[in-house]
C-alpha cells in the first residue's frame, strides 16, 4: 500500500514536471549592470518591469507582469497590444522615479528597473525587494537582456523565435549592403534632442547604423551621444540625416533652415524623422531596414520594406504593423 | 522765506500722533536749528519737509507756494538734504558724489552737462575739499564726508537746506569746522537752512534761529539769546539745566547736583 | 588718469577684437583669406556673395553665433550692473528677480507638455510674468522696497525651480534629457532670426538703461537719498527693473541660461574703471559681449564637441574673479 502511494506520488510529479505551465521553481542566478549578483526562482510569475516594456508583448509575458513604468501607458506597441493596459496593469512609476508603497503592495518576485538612477535600485533592494538593473549599451548587450527576460519569464523558445525573426531582417539587409564597397558607404548622422546632438560611437543606435552599412562620422567619439558645433556638422557633409522620434523638432526645420544647406543630406532632401520607437526592443530590426532603405534605396529597390514590417509584427506580436502604426500617427498629432 | 504750518503726522496703526501741529518759519540766510530729545519728532518733521513721509494735516510753504503736494524732481529744486552720514555701497570719487547734487537739474535721459559739472567744481571748492575730488568717497575721513554731503546739496542749488545732525559723527574740532563752513555758507548763498542738532551749545554757537520742539510741538521759537535759557532747556530735555553767560556768549551744563 | 582712460577705451573696443578674432576660429576650415574675402563680399554693395560653403560657414553660422554670444553676453551684464545699482548691492546679478526660474519653467512646460508652444516665446513668457509676480509680491501699501523686492524673487525663483522639479518629474527621461540641455545655456542654435530678436531685445530693453544710466549712481544711495536728490524713484525703478527684465528675458528665451556673466562682469569693470554708472553701464556692456564671445569661442573650441557655454563662464570665471578679489582686498566689494 505504502509502495503504491509513493509510486503514485511520483507518476503524478513527473507528470506535472512535464506540463510547461507548472514547471517547477529554480533559483536563477544573474549579475546585473551594477555588477549585482541577484537570485531569484524561475519562472517568476510576479514581476515589475520598468523599462523594457516593448519585450512584454514580444515574449506574451502580460500575465507575469503586475506593474510597469508609467511610460509604457504612451508606447505605441504596448497600447497596441493590450489596449487597456491603463485599466489592468498599474504602474509603481519609473525607473527614475518609484512609488515604493504602490510597488510593495503589488509584491513583485522581482523588479526589472533600467540603472538610469542606481541609487533607486538600491532604494527598492533596501525595501526587500528583488531587484535586476539592466541598461543595454550595444546590439550584443540589448540580445543578452533579452535573453535574461526569456530566462526570467521561462520564454527562452519565445526568445529564440524573436532573434529568428530579428535576425531574419538584418540578414536581408546584410546581403544588401555587404556588396558595398567602404567608398560608396554612405555617411549618416542621427540627431537627437537638438539638432546639434549627435550620436556617437556607442550605443545601440550606434550599432543600428552600421548594420544599415552606413557610416557615421562621429562614431570616432567614445560616447553614446555628444553635442557638436553646427560648424562641425557641416563639415562632416553627411549624406542623410535621421533625426530621433521624440525630439522636438521636424526635419522640415532642418531641410528648410539657410544654416544647413550645405549640408548633402539637405541639399538632397534626405532628412528623415525615425518612429518614436524603443531601441531596447526588438523592434531595432525593422529600424535597421527602414535606414538602410532610406540610405540605399538602389539596392533595396525590389524589397517592400512594409511587408517586411508587416510580417515582423504578424510573428512577434500577432497584430499588424497599421495597428502600431496608428497610434503612431496619434501620437504624432 | 520756507513756513511750516500746522503739520500733523501720525504713523500707520498708530494711535499716538508724532507731530502735533508744528508751525515754525526758517528765513533766508539764517540757519535755524531745530532742538529736541530723542524722540521728540525731529526726524519726523524733516521726513515730512523732504515729502519722504505724508504728512496726514498741515502744509510746507516756500515764498508762498504750497510745497507739500511736490513731486521728489520739483522738491529736489527747492529743498536739498544734507543726510547724516552713511556709508555708500559703491567706492564713487568725491566729484561723483558731489555731481549727483544735479539730479533734478538733469534730464530723464541726459547725463550732466558741463554747466553741471562746473556747478560740482565750484561746489567742492566752496566747501575746501578741492584737493580730495578724485579721492574715493569711502575713503576719506567723517569730516570729510560730511563735507562731501554739503558741496553736494550746494551743488544742488535749491534755496531751502535741511541738515540732518551734521555734527553726529564727528569730533570735537570738525564739528565746528564743519558748522563755521555751514554758517558761511548760508550767509554767502542766502540759503534757507534748517538744521536738527543734538548739542544746545553748539546751536547757541552758531544758529540764528531755534526751534525746540518737544513732543510733537513747537516749545518755542527764537533768536537764541531770546529762548535758550534754562526754563525751556529744562522742559525740552526734562533734566535740570543751567546756563551761564561767558564773554557774551552762553554756555549750558547739565545741573549735576540736584537743588 | 591715462591708464585708466586707457583701459577704458580697451574694453570699448574688445567686443570688435573679440568678435574679429572668434570669425577665425571654428572646426570648419576655412582660411583666413577667404573669410577677409567672404566678408568683403557681403559688405560690399555690388560685389555680390558667391554662395558657397564656405560662404555659408562664416555668413550663415559662425558670424550669427558671435553676434548672438554678443548680444546675450551685453543683455546678461548691463541688466546686471543696473540690478547692481538699484539693489546698491554688488552680489546681485540678472537673475536675481527670477527670470531664470521663471524662464527654466517655460522652457521645461513647453518641452514636456505644451508642444504647441515653442520654447523661446514660453521662456520669454514666463521670465517676464516671475519678474512682474515678484514685484506684485513685493508691493506693500503702494511701495516696493529694495529688501522685499529681492526676498520675493528668492522666492518665486524657489518657487518656479520646484515647479521646474515637478515637471522634469514628471516627463519621460527623453524629454527630460531636452530640458537639462536647454537650461545649460549654449549659442549652438544661433542664427540670423536669434539674432534678430536677441537685437531687438538688447535695443529696446537697454536704451532705456543706457540714457538713465547716470541716475543709476543717485539710485543707488538708496530710496530715501534718491528721492532727496530728485529721483523719482517709484517710476525710474520701474523703467529700471522692466527694461532689463525685458532684456534678460530675450537673452535667455536665445541661448538658456547662462550664469556668472551677469555678476561678474560689472564687478570686473567696476573694480577696473570704478564705480560711476555713467561710463560702468556702456563699459560693462562692452565688456559682457567680449567675455561672452571669448566664452563661446573656447567653447566650441576648446574640444571636439560643443561644450555647453555656460560651464565655460563659471569655469573661467570664478578662478579670475578669486584673484581679483584676494588682490582688491577689501576695497574691491566696495566698502
Amino acid at each position: 500500500m505504502k509502495l503504491l502511494w509513493t509510486i503514485a506520488v511520483i507518476l503524478v510529479s513527473c507528470i506535472l514536471s512535464y506540463t510547461p505551465t507548472a514547471a517547477l521553481a529554480e533559483p536563477f542566478t544573474y549579475t546585473d549592470d551594477l555588477g549585482r549578483t541577484v537570485t531569484v526562482s524561475v519562472p517568476v510569475k510576479r514581476a515589475a518591469i520598468f523599462q523594457t516594456y516593448e519585450l512584454i508583448p514580444a515574449l506574451g509575458i502580460w500575465d507575469q507582469v503586475v506593474g510597469i513604468g508609467r511610460y509604457a501607458y504612451s508606447n505605441d506597441l504596448v497600447r497596441a497590444t493590450k489596449a487597456d493596459v491603463e485599466e489592468t496593469v498599474p504602474s509603481a512609476g519609473s525607473g527614475g522615479d518609484v512609488n515604493i508603497e504602490v510597488l510593495l503592495k503589488l509584491n513583485p518576485d522581482v523588479v526589472v528597473t533600467w540603472t538610469y538612477k542606481p541609487e533607486s535600485v538600491r532604494f527598492m533592494e533596501a525595501r526587500g525587494l528583488k531587484v535586476i538593473g539592466i541598461y543595454p549599451k550595444s546590439l550584443s548587450e540589448l540580445y543578452e537582456v533579452m535573453r535574461l527576460h526569456g530566462r526570467l519569464f521561462g520564454k527562452e523558445q519565445k526568445v529564440e523565435v524573436c532573434f529568428a525573426e530579428m535576425k531574419k531582417v538584418f540578414d536581408l539587409v546584410e546581403e544588401k549592403v555587404s556588396t558595398i564597397p567602404p567608398a560608396n558607404r554612405k555617411k549618416v548622422l542621427w540627431l537627437l534632442g537638438k539638432p546639434t546632438t549627435v550620436t556617437c560611437g556607442s550605443g545601440v543606435t550606434s550599432d543600428l547604423l552600421k548594420m544599415a552599412g552606413a557610416v557615421n562620422p562621429a562614431s570616432g567619439n567614445p560616447q553614446s551621444s555628444a553635442d557638436f558645433s553646427l560648424e562641425q556638422i557641416v563639415s562632416w557633409n553627411p549624406d542623410l540625416i535621421f533625426i530621433w522620434g521624440h525630439a522636438g523638432y521636424s526635419a522640415e526645420s532642418i531641410l528648410e533652415s539657410s544654416q544647413w544647406r550645405y549640408v548633402k543630406a539637405v541639399r538632397e532632401g534626405r532628412v528623415y524623422k525615425a518612429p518614436c520607437w524603443s531601441t531596447w526592443s526588438p523592434r531595432i530590426a525593422p529600424i535597421v531596414l527602414w535606414i538602410a532603405s532610406k540610405a540605399y534605396p538602389e539596392l533595396f529597390r525590389d524589397v517592400d520594406v512594409n511587408k517586411v514590417c508587416d510580417d515582423f509584427y504578424r510573428k512577434l506580436y500577432g497584430i499588424p504593423y497599421l495597428r502600431v502604426a496608428e497610434f503612431e500617427n496619434k501620437a504624432a498629432n | 522765506m520756507m513756513a511750516v504750518e500746522d503739520l500733523h503726522f501720525s504713523h500707520r496703526q498708530s494711535l499716538t500722533p508724532v507731530l502735533k501741529g508744528v508751525t515754525f518759519a526758517a528765513e533766508p540766510g539764517k540757519l535755524t536749528a531745530v532742538l529736541g530729545a530723542n524722540g521728540s519728532g525731529k526726524t519726523t518733521l524733516f521726513r515730512c519737509i523732504t515729502g519722504l513721509w505724508k504728512p496726514q494735516k498741515g502744509d510746507i510753504r516756500f515764498k508762498g507756494n504750497s510745497i507739500g503736494d511736490y513731486r521728489h524732481s520739483d522738491r529736489a529744486r527747492i529743498i536739498a538734504l544734507v543726510p547724516q552720514e552713511h556709508e555708500p555701497p559703491f567706492p564713487y570719487s568725491v566729484l561723483e558724489a558731489v555731481i549727483m547734487g544735479r539730479t533734478a537739474h538733469v534730464g530723464l535721459f541726459s547725463n550732466p552737462s558741463r554747466h553741471d559739472r562746473r556747478k560740482a567744481e565750484e561746489a567742492v571748492e566752496r566747501v575746501g575739499i578741492g584737493h580730495l575730488r578724485s579721492r574715493p568717497y569711502t575713503k576719506i575721513s567723517g569730516g570729510e564726508r560730511q563735507l562731501v554731503l554739503i558741496a553736494r546739496a550746494l551743488a544742488q542749488e535749491s534755496p531751502v537746506m535741511l541738515l540732518d545732525e551734521p555734527t553726529s559723527h564727528l569730533d570735537f574740532k570738525n564739528q565746528i569746522l564743519v558748522l563755521r563752513k555751514i554758517k558761511e555758507i548760508v550767509k554767502e548763498k542766502s540759503v534757507t537752512a534748517l538744521m536738527t542738532i543734538h548739542d544746545p551749545n553748539l546751536a547757541t554757537l552758531f544758529s540764528d534761529s531755534v526751534v525746540m520742539i518737544n513732543d510733537g510741538c513747537v516749545l518755542s521759537q527764537g533768536a537764541p539769546h531770546e529762548v535758550v535759557n534754562e526754563h525751556n532747556l529744562s522742559g525740552l530735555y526734562g533734566i535740570d539745566v543751567c546756563v551761564f553767560a561767558v564773554n557774551g556768549s552762553r554756555v549750558i551744563m547739565p545741573r549735576m547736583h540736584p537743588q | 588718469m591715462k591708464t585708466k582712460r586707457l583701459i577704458k577705451l580697451l574694453i570699448l573696443i574688445s567686443p570688435l577684437v573679440a568678435g574679429w578674432i572668434a570669425l577665425f576660429v571654428g572646426s570648419f576650415h576655412v582660411s583666413p583669406v577667404s573669410i577677409l574675402k567672404i566678408l568683403f563680399q557681403a559688405i560690399a554693395p555690388f560685389s555680390g556673395l558667391a554662395d558657397t560653403p564656405e560662404t555659408a560657414i562664416v555668413i550663415d553660422i559662425r558670424l550669427p553665433r558671435v553676434i548672438l554670444a554678443g548680444l546675450v553676453g551685453v543683455a546678461l551684464s548691463g541688466s546686471g550692473v543696473t540690478l547692481q545699482g538699484i539693489f546698491r548691492n554688488p552680489l546681485v546679478d540678472s537673475f536675481i528677480l527670477g527670470i531664470s526660474a521663471g524662464a527654466a519653467l517655460g522652457c521645461a512646460l513647453s518641452i514636456g507638455f505644451l508642444s504647441w508652444l515653442p520654447v523661446q516665446p514660453a521662456a520669454f513668457f514666463f521670465g517676464i510674468m516671475s519678474v512682474l509676480l515678484t514685484y506684485t509680491m513685493a508691493k506693500t501699501q503702494g511701495e516696493v522696497s529694495r529688501l522685499p523686492l529681492i526676498l520675493s524673487g528668492v522666492i518665486i525663483s524657489a518657487f518656479f525651480t520646484a515647479m521646474v522639479s515637478i515637471v522634469k518629474f514628471l516627463v519621460d527621461p527623453h524629454k527630460l534629457q531636452s530640458i537639462v540641455f536647454w537650461l545649460m545655456g549654449s549659442f549652438s542654435l544661433s542664427d540670423w532670426r536669434l539674432v534678430t530678436i536677441a537685437g531687438i531685445g538688447v535695443v529696446v530693453g537697454l536704451a532705456p538703461v543706457f540714457l538713465m544710466r547716470w541716475r543709476l549712481n543717485a539710485m543707488s544711495m538708496g530710496d530715501d537719498e534718491a528721492k532727496t536728490l530728485g529721483v523719482n524713484v517709484k517710476r525710474e525703478r520701474i523703467i529700471f527693473v522692466a527694461s532689463s527684465s525685458l532684456a534678460v528675458s530675450v537673452a535667455v528665451s536665445v541661448s538658456g541660461i547662462i550664469g556668472w556673466v551677469g555678476l561678474m562682469v560689472p564687478h570686473l569693470v567696476r573694480m577696473m574703471t570704478g564705480p560711476d554708472h555713467r561710463t560702468l553701464v556702456p563699459l560693462s556692456m562692452a565688456g559682457g559681449a567680449s567675455f561672452m564671445i571669448f566664452a563661446d569661442t573656447i567653447a566650441r573650441n576648446l574640444t571636439s564637441f560643443d561644450v555647453p557655454v555656460g560651464i565655460i563662464t563659471a569655469i573661467t570665471g570664478a578662478p579670475f574673479f578669486v584673484y581679483l578679489m584676494k588682490k582688491g582686498g577689501k576695497e574691491s566689494w566696495g566698502t
